[in-house]
């Protein structure tokens, strides 16, 4: 992607929250800043009334020219009220005026690219570069069981289908049925473009995910409850040394950092006991959606946390990015577990006290870098860009059709990558199952 | 005789439209070059429908000469219909195309080669490679012996010529395979099996077993041909005459006018008695029965698929197409079939002006092996062997077009490797060829791949009208374009360029011509008034003028796509990158790059799977510490 580009992504939690932070980055930083707060671009704050559909918005811009940046580039960040819809119509005034949605891990890239990270760092952001991406993607599968998703598939598959008419109409013109396939193109993709316009611009229910979660998986008695607890600084859940003590999985709010997230203490794992064995897989299923999974391994070591962590990765291999390793009760002694997936690790001692911090800060590092990745989902972004394409394409009656095709084309690769399909090639797919053709 | 063929540089085996391409553009770089060929007379020849060009195919005919190529000076001499395809339809998506006088093809394709000076004819079948280097098992190593099938390469080894069934030996550093459905060909006469490459022509093996002994894998396709007839016995009362254009349109930018007479081509139909004629006898269709393995093409399905998979279509179209002038045979396009020929003697008389027609020769299905063609790389070498290059259906194309481009590209990276210059690789944003080879060595193919607009990203940009000014002066830097056609090209150009500044220059209103050519309802006619001085320009070079101003705003869209596409080209990736070692790459991508081994970040966004992440990652990686010490 060019460095001549502007990006721009939500630096905040999706989640309901009082002020969100978009930052932009690129050299139409000054002409943006112009449009939008009617500011002259030098290094400053400037409170504004940033114009939207829905009205006059309060924000504050920090207008930061390069080099001295994060990313070397010309920066502005524009702090508004954090109502989703504010940040949706932003983004979409943002796109309007030639800005476009960065790409998982791409400011990381450019402050790289811009010699402003230590190269030494280069694995550690690229293990999060990696986790952004694959909460993005997780973010996106979340979204696919929603009903925007699904009115985006249907609309996706009808969008082929009129991709398959515009290309019969190219490539197979000699065949003789043709003609009456092209009657009632253009119509049928003005109407295609109404039913895209109202799902694109419908308001999604509350998110599913909307808080992270953080999840603690261990082998009975790891200390995830001593753990939980200290965390959240109250006895909640029942601690004792009876291994198996803790039946359901206990839930609560913990602010970390900017961000409220939802800690769960999942029962023990493993263990020979039927009972026990029906909660573990409820307990793996939680282990596998959380945002961010501590590992807890106990001072005696534990085999069947590795053998755990293994059936984890079997079932989905993106569970490594997101797992951390803690090894408890360092108290007790100070032998050395191995870490065996090379996860990044923490020793701690609830009881103490010692660790707590570090683990605190590292998560919040984790759920900062989870937050910016997945704000605006894949979804939500690539259906806005195919809206855009297609409003472009049916703008001007006299548009030539192989014009309007390629936008076709350009709107459903947006939807297809949007939905994690597949996208070349089906258009003849359909074509030939559905149209007789050749000689 | 072959003593002089010492300084043999490259051998080019197959005669078809991929091995013509392949032979003379390496005698065009300077290459001292051989053709191999089972009969001189087998040089060129269409085995299936008479006819070049169509939508998307004629923009590659056009792509082919813009570089220097034979095909559209071929078709211009023995054309004898013409049609241009999409007229209705605009500019981008207009294609030319022709009927041809098969007979008159071959021999100009004959005759081109044997008058062009370095290049050799040998007639014989070459039954191995000769290799030198990579360790072999076997005993007799050495340099340019033989490799029996009992070796395998362990490491790379490189081309040093082929060895011919009657026992010559032909040495170069340089092998182009073409040999398109001769490897391991099997012919289909309904339960009839016989070996053959083509309809009276035999089969090869060595070289099948030979790559495969290699370690390249191989697949099977097939095609099928319809029944030829004799124009005598059909009755062109019943069928509806389709004139080609008048006058017609040549391919070749080097052609001033066609000067063959013109025929026209018939269409007659199917019908109810023709599908119970095949429903009735679709068990003994080798393609039903089980007894064809190959995957065959979509687009040229048998009449049988067509019957079978629609059932409730009443009709399906038949051109009847002339063979040549004087062949007295006719190619009915429609009904391409493998089935026994009892029934095809059936079912053609079912068909309006087929009563009392003739079988001249029987339809068939022939089967083949193919290399899936992610063994080659973009420049159509073989990633297995140095200096073996693959072009045409061996890579699991079809359609005389597409043979016909990789041949062009293929024997002019052969011969410029060899003079130790860079090899040339046709980016999609520039030509239909470079569509071609990406989408085959990057995601390879499993039926016989064919072009289509459709696949162009770019569509709008590759058109036939310009495919000289994106191809030619590449071809006038690379030394592969003739003198006049350079001298013509340059004079066509400077003349495009002053029209194209008198259409910014001068105004109507506020805005300039070259604006206003944007709304389609503003005249040309206009344009001359307001801008005399055109009128003393190329016509053909303010035609594409005019194409390129009408559609000036609506690239302008697809701008920021092509330099995004672009920037990803320009990112080369390491030869020999040890993906396994990338850590931060998620596993399921390290095994795409692995197996296709991009040259470039742009055919790596390319690859099924891989998506803008794992760019990232990589690009990321390649700057770190870590990863320049790989590329090191």
């Amino acid at each position: 992607m060019p460095d001549a580009d502007t990006i721009f992504a939500l630096a905040t939690p999706a989640a309901p929250s009082p002020v969100a932070l978009i930052r932009v980055s690129g050299p139409r930083c000054a002409a943006i800043c112009n449009q939008l707060c009617g500011a002259e671009f030098k290094r400053s704050s400037v409170d504004c009334r940033i114009s939207l559909p829905l009205g006059e918005v309060p924000a504050t811009a920090w207008l930061l020219p390069g080099p001295a940046t994060l990313t070397g580039d010309d920066t502005l960040e524009l702090r508004i009220p954090g109502n989703l819809a504010i940040v949706r119509e932003l983004e979409t005034r943002l796109r309007a005026l030639g800005a476009r949605d960065a790409e998982p891990g791409e400011f990381t890239r450019r402050a790289l690219d811009a010699g402003k990270l230590d190269l030494s760092r280069a694995e550690a952001v690229l293990q999060l570069i990696n986790a952004t991406d694959e909460v993005s993607r997780r973010q996106a599968v979340a979204d696919l069981s929603g009903e925007t998703a699904t009115r985006i598939g249907a609309l996706a598959e009808q969008l082929r289908g009129l991709r398959a008419r515009f290309e019969m109409s190219f490539d197979f013109s000699e065949e003789e049925h043709a003609e009456s396939l092209e009657q009632r193109l253009q119509a049928d993709l003005h109407e295609f473009v109404s039913g895209l316009r109202s799902v694109v611009g419908a308001d999604d229910p509350a998110p599913r995910q909307a808080k992270p979660v953080i999840a603690l998986f261990g082998p009975p008695n790891a200390g995830k409850s001593t753990l939980f607890n200290a965390l959240l600084g109250t006895p909640r859940a029942l601690v004792s040394s009876t291994p198996g003590t803790t039946r359901d999985p206990v839930e609560a709010d913990l602010s970390i950092g900017s961000h409220v997230a939802c800690i769960a203490d999942l029962s023990g794992v493993g263990g020979s006991d039927v009972d026990l064995g029906r909660f573990a897989e409820a307990a793996r299923a939680r282990a596998m959606q959380a945002d961010v999974l501590l590992l807890l391994c106990p001072p005696e070591g534990s085999e069947e946390l590795i053998e755990e962590l293994k059936e984890l990765q079997r079932r989905d291999a993106s569970v490594r990015s997101r797992a951390m390793w803690v090894r408890t009760k360092s108290d007790l002694t100070f032998e050395q577990r191995a870490n065996p997936a090379g996860l990044e690790e923490v020793s701690l001692s609830a009881l103490s006290g010692a660790g707590l911090e570090d683990l605190r800060s590292r998560l919040e590092a984790r759920l900062d870098q989870a937050a910016s990745g997945c704000a605006t989902s894949l979804l939500r972004m690539r259906s806005a860009a195919a809206l855009a394409l297609l409003e472009q394409a049916t703008a001007d009656p006299d548009t030539p059709h192989e014009v309007v095709a390629s936008d076709v084309r350009r709107a459903l690769t947006a939807l297809d990558e949007a939905l994690m399909a597949e996208a070349p090639g089906e258009v003849l797919d359909l074509i030939f199952s559905r149209f007789c053709i050749g000689k | 005789m072959i003593a002089a063929m010492a300084e043999l540089d490259v051998i080019v085996v197959g005669g078809g439209h991929a091995g013509i391409e392949a032979a003379l553009a390496a005698v065009r770089l300077g290459a001292s070059t051989c053709l191999v060929t089972f009969t001189r007379d087998g040089i060129g020849r269409m085995s299936c429908n008479p006819a070049i060009g169509g939508v998307a195919k004629g923009q590659i005919v056009r792509e082919i000469d813009a570089l220097g190529g034979a095909m559209g000076r071929l078709i211009d001499e023995a054309g004898i219909q013409f049609r241009m395809l999409n007229t209705s339809k605009g500019a981008a998506v207009i294609s030319p195309r022709a009927q041809a006088d098969k007979d008159a093809y071959q021999r100009a394709a004959q005759q081109m080669c044997e008058a062009t000076a370095g290049l050799t004819i040998v007639e014989g079948e070459a039954v191995q490679l000769l290799l030198q280097g990579g360790r072999q098992q076997a005993a007799g190593g050495g340099e340019g012996t033989a490799v029996t099938a009992a070796c395998r390469l362990t490491s790379a080894a490189s081309v040093a010529g082929v060895q011919l069934a009657d026992g010559r030996a032909l040495h170069a550093p340089r092998v182009v395979l073409t040999t398109g459905t001769f490897l391991g060909g099997l012919l289909h006469y309904g339960e009839d099996r016989i070996e053959g490459g083509r309809a009276g022509e035999k089969a090869s093996h060595g070289l099948g077993d030979q790559l495969r002994a290699l370690g390249f894998r191989t697949g099977r396709l097939k095609t099928g041909t319809p029944p030829r007839l004799d124009a005598s016995t059909i009755d062109w009362s019943a069928a509806d005459e389709q004139k080609g254009d008048d006058p017609p349109v040549p391919f070749s930018f080097m052609t001033r006018e066609i000067t063959k007479p013109q025929v026209s081509c018939y269409i007659t139909y199917t019908n109810a008695n023709t599908h119970k004629v095949i429903a009735d006898n679709l068990a003994r269709s080798p393609l039903y029965s089980g007894q064809i393995v190959g995957v065959g093409p979509r687009y040229c399905p048998s009449i049988e698929d067509k019957i079978k998979r629609f059932p409730d279509r009443e009709s399906h179209h038949i051109f009847l197409e002339p063979e040549g002038l004087d062949s007295g045979e006719v190619y009915p396009n429609g009904i391409s079939t493998s089935m026994p020929r009892d029934v095809q003697d059936a079912l053609v008389r079912t068909i309006p002006g087929l009563e009392r027609a003739r079988i001249v020769r029987y339809g068939y299905a022939v089967e083949y092996d193919f290399i899936p063609p992610t063994q080659v790389d973009a420049t159509l070498q073989t990633k297995l062997v140095r200096g073996l290059y693959l072009a045409g259906q061996i890579n699991g194309t079809t359609g005389y077009e597409e043979a016909g481009a990789q041949g062009l590209m293929a024997g002019l990276n052969a011969a410029l490797t060899l003079g130790g210059r860079e090899p040339v690789v046709l980016r999609r944003d520039q030509a239909y060829i470079g569509v071609l080879i990406d989408d085959l060595t990057t995601r390879g193919t499993d039926e016989p791949y064919r072009m289509f607009t459709s696949l162009a990203e770019y569509r709008l940009r590759l058109r036939t009208d310009n495919a000289d000014r994106r191809l030619t002066p590449l071809g006038i830097e690379l030394g592969c374009v003739e003198q006049e056609r350079r001298q013509r090209f340059e004079a066509k150009l400077a003349d495009y360029k002053r029209g194209e500044a008198l259409l910014r220059e001068t105004m109507q209103g506020d805005k300039t011509l070259y604006f206003r050519l944007r709304s389609p309802e503003f005249p040309w006619s206009k344009v001359l008034e307001l801008a005399p001085g055109l009128a003393t320009l190329d016509p053909a070079a303010l035609a594409t003028l005019e194409i390129d101003a009408r559609y000036d705003g609506y690239m302008g869209r697809e701008d920021a796509e092509v330099a995004r596409m672009r920037e990803l080209e320009t990112f080369r990736l390491p030869p020999g990158l040890h993906y396994a070692a990338i850590q931060p790459l998620r596993k399921e991508a390290r095994e795409k790059l692995a197996r296709v081994g991009p040259l470039t970040l742009g055919q790596a966004a390319r690859i099924p799977g891989i998506g803008p992440g794992d760019l990232t990652v990589l690009r990321v990686w390649l700057k770190s510490s870590r990863g320049s010490a790989a590329a090191q």
